[in-house]
């Protein structure tokens, strides 16, 4: 059985976002940090990573059916 | 005591609609002629008729989702507003509008073309002026009864302690990275609950931090130190985030000072705009 994960990529990195963003593939083992890499995000402009809303690390390792969330700096006012 | 709720009895008219308007309302210049014969200030008019049960009429639209305890409790609250650029702004006159009692303004910057497009006190007028100091001004004339301070500075480790001391909550409303973890360290020893929000582009988000919450913003900063710049420098800061932040801010500001509702503690809010995504993450 294929795994996917439903993935999100806020303000700057929303341009890295995949063709199919709630379907996206991943492999058995895939930590949040590979997915990104994939997708040539790149990992220094990550800063907040949130696994089925909550947050975590980018060594996350992804079972497949997460909804995940990526937030560069945010800073404007 | 018994003249003054008298006379603010005296001053008061029964409201006109049934549902809306239960009870007795009083008009602004009533609150200020009252104040002047009892040598109060005007919030301690305001607070004294609703203790009566007796509404100012400013605050009435308030009333059902706030009561008279609440609003009371607002009037009796002093926040304390770091940035009065775009969020700080907007933020300042709903707080002001809602009724905190006393609010203080503090911003070292001044207004340049360049904020036209979003902030709420720069105008062509205002260009060049302090944007606390402008700020302030206009705040008078939306609700007179609050209490205003302002301070034209900009926050640094010196000066957070004396600036922020008093608040029951401190409003992040700064631009840029630069100084949020400064500001969130003072709130911490403080022991003063912080509502911050940040935006980029039509990205936003909005947090409550309470004394002892781990917070966002230390190590956020480009190089993994806690300043700099965000994303914002690439996105810009169109006005309709800016606003719809700078709302939900208050919103939270105002659950924490009447101890409503559930804030945003260990909790981000964060929307996207650009395709309608609104999400509560768990920061804990």
């Amino acid at each position: 059985m294929s795994l996917e994960i439903q993935l999100k990529l806020f303000a700057t990195l929303a341009k890295f976002t995949p063709p199919d963003p709630d379907h996206f593939p991943i492999e058995e083992g895939e930590t949040a940090a590979q997915v990104l890499e994939r997708l040539n995000v790149p990992l220094k402009e990550v800063k907040l990573v949130f696994i089925d809303g909550v947050r975590k690390d980018l060594d996350w390792v992804l079972k497949g059916g997460e909804r995940v969330g990526i937030f560069p700096p945010v800073g404007g006012g | 005591m018994a003249d003054l709720s008298q006379a603010l009895f005296n001053a008061s008219y029964q409201g006109s609609h049934p549902r809306t308007d239960p009870r007795r309302l009083i008009k602004d210049r009533e609150i200020e002629r009252i104040a002047e014969e009892f040598g109060i200030s005007r919030n301690e008019a305001e607070i004294a008729a609703l203790e009566a049960e007796i509404v100012p009429a400013r605050y009435v639209r308030n009333m059902a989702a706030l009561d008279c305890k609440d609003q009371i409790s607002l009037l009796k609250s002093r926040v304390v507003i770091i940035g009065l650029g775009g969020l700080g702004g907007y933020v300042a006159q709903t707080l002001a509008r809602s009724g905190v009692g006393s609010l203080v303004l503090v911003d070292g910057d001044v207004f340049e073309q360049t904020n036209l497009n979003r902030q709420a006190f720069s105008t062509i007028r205002t260009l060049g002026e302090n944007k606390a100091e402008a700020a302030l001004e206009k705040i008078r004339k939306m609700n007179p009864s609050v209490n205003l301070e302002w301070e034209g500075v900009f926050l640094d480790k010196d000066n957070a302690g004396p600036i922020l001391k008093g608040a029951d909550v401190i409003m992040d409303c700064l631009g840029g990275l630069d100084n949020r973890a400064l500001l969130q360290q003072a709130a911490h020893d403080l022991e003063i609950p912080l509502v911050s929000a940040a935006l980029a582009g039509f990205t936003g988000h909005v947090t409550v931090v309470f004394p002892g919450d781990q917070g966002l913003f230390s190590g956020m900063g480009p190089d993994g130190n806690s300043s700099g710049e965000g994303v914002e420098t690439d996105l810009g800061c169109p006005c309709p985030p800016v606003m719809l932040a700078a709302s939900i801010q208050c919103s939270e500001a105002i659950k924490v000072l009447t101890n409503k509702g559930k804030p945003l503690q260990n909790k981000l809010l964060a929307f996207d705009l650009q395709d309608n995504t609104f999400q509560v993450f768990d920061l804990s």
